[in-house]
């Protein structure tokens, strides 16, 4: 139903149930708001919306008053700019603003002062938010030209001691976006008002960490917050972004979508890119990408090593180096091992140089071991499985053996919104985690047992309670069966431990039979990003310990150096930043990362999700395709003169990538013989190898002990 | 109902034996709080032990407030065949001489009695005053309070016997309507302070959609200086309940909430007692009297927050959120505890619907003007002679309260503060003025829940507006931009200006503040929380600028801004002064005319406390005495 | 994750069974908590929040607000002087300046030796007897500086 309103003198038509702001919105009507946030409730607390509407007393908000037929309102009488002016103030003298004021304003923006060496912010300048603030932009608009209102200073201490970043509460306007996106949006509730009064602030309980109350780090309250209270500790001074690039996260298999900041030819943050879908990041995608594509580690320039150490060469000579290593190397005695990190340009591109210039079959997928037999149904899994977005229209959710606190956050604010519009959650996991707080049921079987208690539930699925014989389900276990009975829409969700479990060949097949009985919808959430591409590509044997022995060539690309190296092959290491183990001999070949070239992965509902090229690589640094296809290029094979991405994707797609999936070759007898990757664990967070730890400083707060080291 | 009625016989039956036509002798103590603030527990301890080593057989009423609360500790006796008599400021010791003189000789002993209950021949033949015809008492009207002090609040036979739930009954059986139309007649109007007709509230909550209805009394009585409801609740708790089983009857409420503050536990315990008692009744529960009302009560306790006596706050303290108000609409009255329909009207308002609904609207009309229909209690404090609780018609003039009833205040009379720390002061100017919604809002104050503080020159204008603001600053939920940060400026301005360094410019930004404060605010607290500031700065700006300009304080409040002297024309040598002063400030012989010290002196109003001559006096500090050296003294 | 633990975090729990676990029982709960205890612990905010399935900085926010809620363990004494108008007018803030000067703190405050905790509250309600002192439960009314002395040297 549509209404007729006037405002400001405009006669307008807008529909019943709007807020006068968003009606004034839609019609490019300008109205200041600090607290307003598109996506949360509104609030009405910050008062700057303030509008004269005829017949009501006051001056009500725009934010919190419907239409109504025949309404007449006024959104810049005098009476209305004075109080926002007197508004601003009174916000303005709790907050450090002497460079609003000050006469020297215009010099200093040229002469760059040495305020930012204070620790702490006394105005705009020494503000890490300076030039993207909300109240700089306000005060300029309203024309505020003084305080007015003596300063009141809150001496509150700077919180620090949280990874990624500070919060300065001396900064803070109340606007509450943060504690409301938390709760209302992702369900978290880490943070809250405590105290009332002038003496409100925002924090934690006790004065905890962030950690201790149970933030997840997804960085929402870092974007939505409109001063410089909430500033990320990487980014503090990085300046404001000059563009942003869509690219996808490559940390996992979720396929976020992702906003890189770029400024002076640096990703400086990362934020969510709403636009192409995705409103959450996990704390990998939110706070993982800037630290570790910049890091002071990463390899530039390529090298030999050898006993004397390790000496800088040009590509040229790398190149033929490597051509005569492998040359002079029996094709057998060669071995090419990949990781799921890698794009698929690279991974398709390896696969054709083991192919037609070593002429072996030799390539490896590193993280294959950890998922041994279980690899073959994984791949079939693969087939069926569906995007993330799915949970939303499940009336039953199977979780199995998923704990969602940091990485991969978003599924559990997917989860809590399943629940919340009435799904029933079941979580089958061994340890406490987060998920247990709002499942309906918690199943808690032994490390060993997961099978069997799968097993149980698909018999009772089977014949319900018709047969007696049935070993008793334990209470919680039948009460989860019947909701799956009953459920007209379930969906199972399975963790990258539940693919990578020792038993997980027993796991992955109660699980295909589970899914069919119940037509559930399966979401399969591996941990690396590209394991879908691998698969398809068939690039899925492990590497074993007979062929380590053998290797007089090992090259590495993606992944750290494998475990035991007791003998010398010669190294071909490539990767964006060092190996965690000394190489006695080979070449250190530093490659490109995600945001330094174009790719694509198949995400974890078997979508092509894209990388797009956001700023210069560093040094001489060259994406991996291309190193190889330069090593094949000196060996004088053809078909290696791909230009771009875009050629070696138009030949994926017209060879393998169309769907024929090839059998995954597996070793027999499997577990003893295989060669263990440390970055295989999935609790272990690796990219590229190395544990996101090494990179990313904050990581160590949240994941500060390795959890298990395969040996 | 059999089971309502047969209560109710043997509660008559009760009354009339032991109070009405009691043949041992009654012995009524008021032990509210404000009676147990000044020792009545130890009272009734001598009168138990009294009673016991005379061997004698007496019946211990213990019962609410009857309003003179500068009386307390009261106790009456009625012997058997006399009128009861009542007894005031009573000690352990007075009381034991009253009950020997009245159990042994049968002497009323006259002298020490304040009032009787009886008619007037009983005044002629003893001469003792009747208790209503007190000055304090004779303007009141005692409608809401008519039980408090005469039954004993945790005995619910005594409100059954005293036309206990027939207002109830009555509209069980009429119905809904009637319930409306008498409200509408009666013109009640919300007694919480902001006066909206009860009658519309109520027809608006019944007209609202949803299953689950809420009707919630709001007892979280925030106001300092305010008491009226926790004493309606300590004297009369029954009143209130069946206020509100008429309310849920009315809109189509299953489930009644009681928000009590937590700072009032006797209450509290009153309250869960007439519940109990109500239950027994066969009056809560499922089909009430056979009807197809089912109801029941429980009590929620506030966690110390004043906004939460805001509607919106409530229900959010309600739902175990924090107190922060909601903007408005929704109402709740369509949308709020837990989104469903609720009503919320304030204890006293609820204590009055029982009446109503008894006697008729048209009944209620005769008291009270035009528009401000009815009576309404307040609490008349401060600096008055006869401060407790009192019932008066709305448009009775302020006047009359506080020199008739009150009984006019010892020094000259400054202001009197009205409808709590949201309110105004009016001064002398305003006496006049009659007290309805309207009137005290044009004079730029509020009717409130009926806090009256009264002051007088010993009071600081400029001190009072600090205190309150500060109260506002303290309670302030903090949500909104002009009220958490526009009370602290005002706070921080009434501070330097009592410090002695207010500055010329500090009136306008208070006016400043205080204007966006009263325009912008999200709820009524941030709304009215400068009414004190402002209020005093229109009607006693002369007091402002001796503040600022001249740095004087004439009230003897601020410290610093003014010294004390003795008066040598009013002195009397009585030493009193120098014997209390802790700083030994003072000197001088007995007889002889004491000096003071300004050196050492403390400033802490001993001296001013004791002097019966009101002989020590505030003057101006001299401009050449040094500022500094003062203020280091008194650090 | 690691939590550092406080000592406080290792108290027994509360008994809630009297309560149903929905989160509008949160304040009648946290009162019920102060009532056993004495004040709000860390660890009763924990059990809180696992309880009612909320988190423990919404519990603590809650808590917070409302001034009924310590969370630091009282004082054997509890003092608590009325600052309401009434006793403002009759010498309340007078008052409690004798009381900290006698007991050797200041209001939110407890003593050294754990002995006394002050407090100024908002209003007692007792307006007709002001100014009014409440210590350990029990009112005073009418409240003078020989009276405060005699209280005071009892305990």
């Amino acid at each position: 139903m549509s209404l007729q309103i006037t405002i400001d003198g405009r006669s307008l038509s807008v529909e019943a149930g709007k807020t006068v702001l968003q009606a004034a919105r839609e019609n490019g009507i300008y109205v200041p708001t600090l607290c307003d946030l598109p996506g949360l409730q509104s609030h009405g607390s910050c008062r700057m919306c303030t509008v004269e509407i005829e017949g009501r007393p006051n001056t009500p908000t725009a934010c919190t008053t419907l239409v109504e037929e025949g309404m007449n309102v006024q959104t810049d009488s005098p009476i209305v700019r004075s109080l926002r002016a007197e508004l601003l103030k009174l916000l303005l003298s709790e907050h450090p603003a002497c460079c609003l004021f000050c006469e020297e304003k215009s010099h200093c923006d040229e002469c760059m002062v040495t305020l930012r060496k204070t620790g702490v912010t006394t105005g705009c300048r020494s503000c890490p938010s300076d030039g993207q603030c909300d109240l700089q932009v306000l005060t300029e608009r309203l024309g505020l030209a003084e305080g007015g209102y003596p300063v009141r200073y809150r001496m509150l201490p700077v919180e620090k001691k949280d990874p990624f970043f500070d919060r300065d509460y001396n900064l803070c306007i109340l606007c509450q976006r943060c504690v409301r996106i938390c709760e209302e949006n992702h369900f978290a509730s880490a943070i809250t008002l405590t105290s009332r009064g002038t003496d409100t602030v925002v924090g934690t309980p006790f004065g905890r960490t962030l950690v201790q109350s149970g933030c997840t780090f997804c960085g929402a309250c870092v974007e939505v917050c409109p001063t410089g209270t909430l500033s990320e500790k990487v980014r503090k001074w990085s300046g404001v972004p000059e563009r942003e690039v869509s690219t996808t996260c490559p940390l996992c298999s979720a396929g976020c979508q992702v906003r890189l900041l770029v400024r002076n030819g640096r990703v400086i943050g990362s934020l969510p890119d709403r636009a192409r879908g995705t409103d959450m990041l996990c704390v990998k995608g939110r706070f993982g990408i800037t630290e570790m594509v910049n890091h002071p580690s990463r390899l530039q320039h390529p090298a030999r090593v050898d006993r004397q150490g390790e000496l800088p060469v040009t590509w040229e000579k790398a190149i033929e180096i490597a051509a005569e290593k492998i040359s002079a190397c029996d094709p057998e005695k060669y071995g090419l091992i990949v990781s799921a990190d890698c794009s698929n340009e690279t991974l398709y591109v390896a696969q054709k140089f083991v192919r037609e210039v070593v002429r072996s079959q030799s390539i490896y997928l590193s993280s294959a071991a950890a998922y041994g037999r279980g690899l073959s149904a994984i791949q079939r899994l693969y087939r069926s499985a569906r995007p993330l977005s799915t949970l939303s229209e499940a009336d039953t959710i199977l979780c199995l053996d998923f704990d969602a606190k940091y990485a991969q956050s978003v599924v559990e604010t997917e989860l809590h919104r399943a629940v919340r519009s009435g799904a029933k959650l079941i979580t089958l996991n061994d340890r406490k985690h987060n998920l247990c707080r709002f499942a309906e049921e918690w199943l808690q079987p032994g490390p060993e047992e997961k099978a069997d208690l799968l097993e149980m539930i698909l018999e009772f699925l089977r014949y319900g309670d018709g047969k007696p014989q049935l070993w008793s389900l334990p209470p919680q276990a039948q009460r989860g069966a019947r909701l799956l009975l009953e459920s007209k829409r379930p969906a199972i969700l399975v963790g990258s431990s539940c693919l990578t479990h020792p038993d997980n060949v027993s796991l992955l097949e109660v699980l295909e039979q589970l899914i069919a009985q119940i037509h559930a919808e399966l979401i399969l959430l591996p941990e690396k990003a590209n394991l879908g591409g691998a698969l398809q590509l068939g690039i899925t044997a492990p590497l074993s310990t007979a062929n380590l022995q053998q290797m007089e060539v090992l090259h590495v690309i993606g992944e750290a150096l494998p475990a035991r190296l007791s003998f010398r092959p010669f190294v071909l290491y490539q990767n964006i930043c060092p190996p965690d183990s000394a190489i006695s001999a080979g070449l250190v070949l530093p490659a490109a990362a995600f945001t330094e070239e174009d790719g694509t992965f198949i995400s974890h509902a078997g979508e092509m999700c894209e990388t797009h090229r956001a700023v210069p690589a560093p040094g001489s640094v060259l994406p991996s395709w291309q190193i190889l296809c330069r090593i094949a290029q000196k060996l004088g094979v053809p078909g290696f003169d791909y230009e771009n991405e875009t050629q070696i994707r138009a030949e994926m797609e017209s060879t393998s990538l169309s769907g024929a999936d090839r059998e995954p070759s597996v070793l027999d007898p499997f577990e003893p013989d295989s060669v263990a990757f440390p970055s295989s664990h999935p609790d272990d967070h690796t990219y590229m190898g190395l544990p996101l730890r090494t990179w990313v400083a904050g990581f160590q707060a949240l994941y500060p002990e390795p959890v298990l080291r395969i040996k | 109902m059999n089971r309502f009625h047969s209560c109710r016989q043997q509660a008559l039956q009760k009354w009339d034996s032991q109070i009405l036509h009691s043949d041992i002798p009654v012995i009524y103590l008021g032990t509210a709080s404000c009676g147990i603030a000044a020792g009545a527990l130890d009272v009734l301890e001598s009168i138990q032990q009294t009673a016991a080593e005379l061997g004698r057989t007496v019946r211990i009423v213990q019962v609410g407030c009857i309003g003179p609360c500068y009386l307390e500790p009261i106790m009456d006796i009625a012997m058997p065949g006399s009128p009861r008599v009542s007894y005031t400021n009573v000690t352990v010791q007075k009381a034991k001489k009253i009950l020997k003189s009245c159990l042994v000789n049968n002497d009323l002993a006259p002298q020490m009695a304040t009032g009787h209950f009886g008619d007037e021949s009983f005044s002629v033949k003893t001469g003792i005053p009747r208790f209503f015809d007190l000055p304090m008492l004779k303007p009141q009207i005692r409608v809401i309070l008519k039980n408090c002090g005469y039954i004993d609040p945790e005995d619910g036979d005594h409100y059954l016997a005293n036309d206990g739930y027939l207002g109830f009954l009555k509209v069980l059986e009429e119905g809904p309507a009637y319930a409306l139309a008498a409200l509408k007649e009666a013109g009640l109007r919300g007694r919480g302070g902001a006066g909206f007709p009860t009658f519309k509230k109520w027809e608006l909550c019944r007209d609202a959609r949803g299953e689950q209805k809420y009707v919630v009394c709001n007892a979280d009585e925030g106001d300092p200086g305010a008491f009226m409801n926790r004493a309606l609740i300590e004297s009369d708790p029954h009143a209130v309940l069946e206020g509100l089983l008429i309310a849920g009857f009315v809109v189509g409420a299953s489930q009644g909430i009681i928000y009590a503050r937590a700072e009032y536990p006797l209450a509290v315990k009153r309250l869960r007692k007439a519940i109990a008692q109500l239950r027994d009744y066969g009056l809560l529960g499922d089909k009430i009297c056979g009807s197809g009302f089912s109801f029941d009560i429980l009590i929620k306790e506030g966690a110390g927050a004043f906004v939460c006596g805001e509607e919106t706050a409530l229900i959010a303290s309600l739902e175990g959120r924090r107190g922060m108000p909601r903007p408005r609409p929704p109402f709740p009255s369509e949308k709020g505890y837990n989104g469903c329909p609720t009503l919320i009207n304030n204890t006293e308002t609820l204590g009055t619907v029982p009446a109503i609904m008894r006697s008729g609207g048209e009944w209620y009309q005769q008291f009270g003007v035009t528009g401000n229909h009815g009576t309404k209690t307040f609490s008349l404090v401060g600096k008055v002679r006869n401060t407790g609780l009192i019932e008066v018609p709305l448009g009775t003039p302020l006047r009359q309260i506080v020199e008739e009833i009150g009984g006019g205040t010892e020094l000259a009379f400054k202001a009197v503060q009205t409808g709590g720390p949201l309110g105004g002061c009016l001064g002398p100017s305003q006496l006049d003025t009659p007290i309805t919604y309207e009137a005290m809002r044009d004079q730029g104050s509020i009717m409130g829940s009926g806090g009256l503080i009264v002051m007088d020159e010993s009071t600081c204008i400029v001190d009072m507006a600090r205190y309150f603001i500060g109260f506002a600053l303290r309670e302030s939920c903090g949500n909104c931009t002009p009220c958490r940060i526009g009370t602290r400026v005002l706070s921080d301005r009434l501070e330097k200006i009592i410090r002695g360094e207010g500055e010329p410019d500090d009136l306008e930004m208070m006016h400043k503040a205080a204007d966006t404060m009263v325009k912008t605010s999200l709820c009524g607290l941030g709304q009215a929380a400068s009414n004190p500031v402002t209020s005093s700065l229109n009607y006693f700006q002369s007091e402002y600028e001796a503040h600022i300009h001249d740095r004087y304080c004439a009230s003897g409040v601020c410290k610093g801004l003014f010294q004390y002297i003795i008066l040598p024309e009013s002195c009397n040598g009585c030493t009193l002064c120098a014997k209390v002063c802790p700083a030994n400030a003072i000197q001088g012989k007995l007889k002889e005319l004491h000096t003071l010290d300004v050196n050492l002196c403390t400033q802490c109003h001993a001296c001013v406390e004791v002097c019966a001559k009101r002989a020590i006096v505030a003057v101006p500090v001299p401009a050449s005495q040094d500022h500094l050296q003062m203020s280091e003294v008194l650090s | 994750m690691a939590k550092s633990i406080t000592p406080d975090l290792e108290e027994d729990l509360v008994d809630f069974t009297s309560f149903s676990h929905r989160p509008n029982q949160l304040i009648p709960i946290l009162q019920h908590f102060q009532s056993q205890k004495g004040y709000i612990s860390q660890a009763a905010v924990n059990q809180i929040a696992e309880m009612l399935g909320i988190s423990e900085a919404q519990v603590y926010g809650v808590a917070s607000f409302y001034t009924q809620f310590r969370f630091e363990k009282p004082g054997d004494h509890l003092v608590r002087v009325c600052m309401g108008t009434a006793c403002h007018v009759q010498g309340g803030e007078i008052l409690s300046e004798e009381i900290q000067k006698i007991i050797g703190i200041r209001p939110g405050e407890i003593s050294q030796d754990r002995k006394f905790e002050l407090h100024e509250v908002a209003c007692l309600g007792c307006c007709a007897q002001a100014p009014v002192v409440e210590i350990d439960g029990k009112i005073h009314g009418k409240v003078t500086r020989k009276k405060l002395n005699q209280i005071l040297e009892g305990l």
